[in-house]
């Protein structure tokens, strides 16, 4: 019985150790062929697109948040059936009130990836949009339809986009990121990423129009990046982790390069004040 | 000549049978029910003390009443310190990382566990109790843990559900090591949480997310309730291993289908939530009766006091799904302190059963 003993503890112990030593040593090889060879993407971002995670004491770690733009009540169109169905999504029963509660209501969210493209196309429709809208309301300015307040808050709020808002936007997904790569494969301005979509029944923004099968990305898989110590004398420059509020909005302090590796997760290779 | 306890809890089952063989011998004799010669008293007293004495050099058991108390307490504050350590463990490095190269956080990670599990290995070796091994066990999982967490940050890696795959046979490895009850239900919570995640992974589910629907966590906790009746012979040096099997097994089961008897929207199930919420309920109840039942036939406490005491709460449950909003609330209570009164009276007749049936079978 004691030698049993003994034979377990000395091969349970030895088992213990091989375990860590066998999964860091697995994490550690992924970690390099990730960043082995080409990157997929490298772009650089600024303060903008990767905000400072505000951590408190506790937690002496540099964190970026990477920002996107995203609209989540009427998620994204181009995410119809055809690419939702791509994505594992069985979108074949009709949309009646029956099926939308027992089918639709109970599709988990799926994975897959998303594109998202940096100051390109769609951030320069993004603005066209806002600038329309400001056009449209002097028009009814003019008539007496909305007030000076109503036109000054749209012009303020697209100053305050074009310097502070995030130029990334999600413009296509996939099941195959070797698929969209080869549809976007401009490394620079286009980043292939893990995602989460989910599908919602869309009704309007009032609720009362015909229901419409719709897709979104509900997030990233990966929603930061972490920052190494040899970064870490830009940010502690900065006078506050949070940009101050101001009447003017304060454009970014600093821009970060970021390269997207094979197995698309990133790693800050340069940090540099603007 | 009877075979040598072959764990600690089964020696410690034989000290108290001794101990309070002794009581109540002392009490026969003093009642005049049963009168033994001096040289018999003496055989008795030596033979026994003989048994203790080797069993606590061998298990290092608890002899008396007052060593088992401070036992206890012994245990209560070794796995608050144990928690209490691993949570400064884990505070301390993220306190300083930042302040570190990255090649310094990746060897700190992974040097942590293994130093301490080859500490626990070195201390087990001095110590019959296990109290500190046991610590440093916890501090290791505690440390395994923060490992594979710091690299996923440091490194950005996309998270993955087999993460709890290695924590929880980490885990495990340890507590079979060494028999600690702590690290088992540790390692089996995190291995149940991954089968939790893995279920519908041949489809393209976000992993995360299976958590919210509860059916995968049924098939979890049916897993755990089966493993001491699939692996017998090795729960025979832990024997009392399998009792924290079924019990985490068991209220895997019971939370899921008590989330599902009141949320039917979170089941898998595509038919009206109504339906869904009392199919469960009916499915709660159920093995709510059958956990009492097989628990008292195989003798197993843990799975006779689950079942009874969730069979209560959807019991409660139930009582407020229909009264809440029609009783006064003292009514309401009321009404609840009576069932209590009633069932305790049910279980009291059903224990008498049982004690016919026991004194029945001994003729």
């Amino acid at each position: 019985m004691m030698r049993l003993r003994r034979q377990t503890r000395t091969a349970g112990w030895l088992l213990a150790i091989a375990v860590v030593v066998l999964v860091d040593v697995v994490v550690l090889l992924g970690v390099a062929r990730n960043r082995g060879g080409e990157p997929d993407a490298v772009v650089t971002l600024t303060e903008n697109e990767l905000p400072l995670v505000n951590w408190r004491k506790e937690n002496t770690g540099i964190y970026l948040k990477l920002q996107w733009r995203r609209d989540w009540t009427a998620g994204q169109e181009w995410l119809d059936a055809g690419l939702l169905a791509e994505l594992g999504f069985d979108c074949e029963p009709p949309l009646d009130r029956a099926t939308i509660e027992r089918h639709y209501d109970k599709l988990l969210p799926r994975e897959g990836y998303v594109v998202l493209e940096y100051d390109g196309e769609a951030w320069a429709t993004h603005l066209e949009e806002k600038e329309r809208e400001i056009e449209k309301a002097e028009a009814r300015l003019e008539e007496g339809g909305v007030t000076r307040q109503y036109l000054k808050g749209l012009r303020d709020t697209l100053e305050r986009e074009r310097v502070t808002g995030s130029r990334l936007l999600a413009v296509d997904a996939g099941a195959d990121p070797d698929a969209l790569r080869r549809e976007y494969p401009d490394g620079a301005r286009s980043i292939i990423l893990p995602a989460v979509f989910d599908v919602f029944v869309y009704r309007g923004l009032d609720g009362k129009d015909d229901p419409e099968l719709r897709g979104r990305v509900r997030d990233l898989m990966l929603t930061g990046i972490h920052v190494s110590n040899r970064h870490r004398a830009t940010f502690d420059a900065l006078d506050s982790a949070v940009r101050p509020l101001d009447d003017k909005p304060v454009p970014p302090r600093y821009s970060v390069t970021v390269k997207w590796g094979r197995r698309y997760e990133p790693w800050v290779e340069a940090v540099a004040p603007l | 000549m009877t075979e040598p306890p072959a764990s600690k809890a089964e020696a410690q089952r034989r000290a108290d049978r001794i101990r309070a063989f002794r009581e109540e011998l002392e009490q026969l004799q003093q009642d005049g029910a049963l009168e033994l010669t001096d040289s018999q008293r003496a055989r008795l007293a030596r033979h026994h003390d003989e048994l203790l004495g080797s069993l606590d050099e061998r298990f290092d058991i608890d002899t008396t009443e007052a060593e088992s108390r401070m036992s206890w307490g012994m245990r209560i504050v070794a796995t608050l310190g144990a928690t209490a350590l691993a949570v400064a463990v884990y505070f301390f490095f993220y306190r300083f990382w930042g302040l570190m190269p990255t090649w310094l956080q990746v060897t700190l990670v992974t040097v942590a566990p293994l130093v301490l599990v080859a500490a626990a290995r070195v201390v087990s070796r001095v110590e019959r109790t296990l109290y500190f091994t046991g610590l440093l066990c916890v501090l290791a999982q505690a440390c395994f843990v923060l490992n594979l967490t710091a690299l996923g940050t440091i490194f950005n890696i996309t998270p993955s559900e087999k993460a709890f795959l290695v924590w929880g046979v980490f885990g495990l490895i340890l507590a079979y090591t060494y028999g600690l009850r702590l690290l088992l239900a540790a390692g089996l919570v995190s291995s149940m949480i991954y089968l939790t995640f893995s279920v519908g992974m041949w489809s393209t589910c976000y992993w995360l997310f299976l958590g919210l629907r509860p059916e995968n966590y049924l098939l979890a906790g049916a897993a755990a309730f089966a493993v001491p009746l699939a692996a017998r012979r090795v729960h025979a040096r832990y024997d009392t291993f399998p009792a924290v099997y079924r019990l985490i097994g068991l209220l895997a089961m019971f939370i899921a289908v008590l989330i599902l008897a009141n949320l039917g929207q979170a089941s898998y199930l595509v038919l009206d939530n109504d339906a869904i919420e009392i199919l469960y309920q009916l499915v709660g109840f159920t093995l709510a009766g059958a956990s009492i039942w097989l628990g008292i036939r195989q003798r197993w406490r843990e799975t006779t006091n689950a079942g009874a005491t969730f069979f209560v709460i959807f019991l409660y449950v139930k009582f407020f799904d229909w009264w809440w909003d029609l009783m006064p609330k003292y009514l309401f209570f009321l009404v609840l302190g009576l069932v209590a009164v009633g069932l305790l009276l049910i279980l009291r007749r059903l224990r008498a059963t049982l004690r016919t049936g026991t004194a029945k079978g001994s003729e």
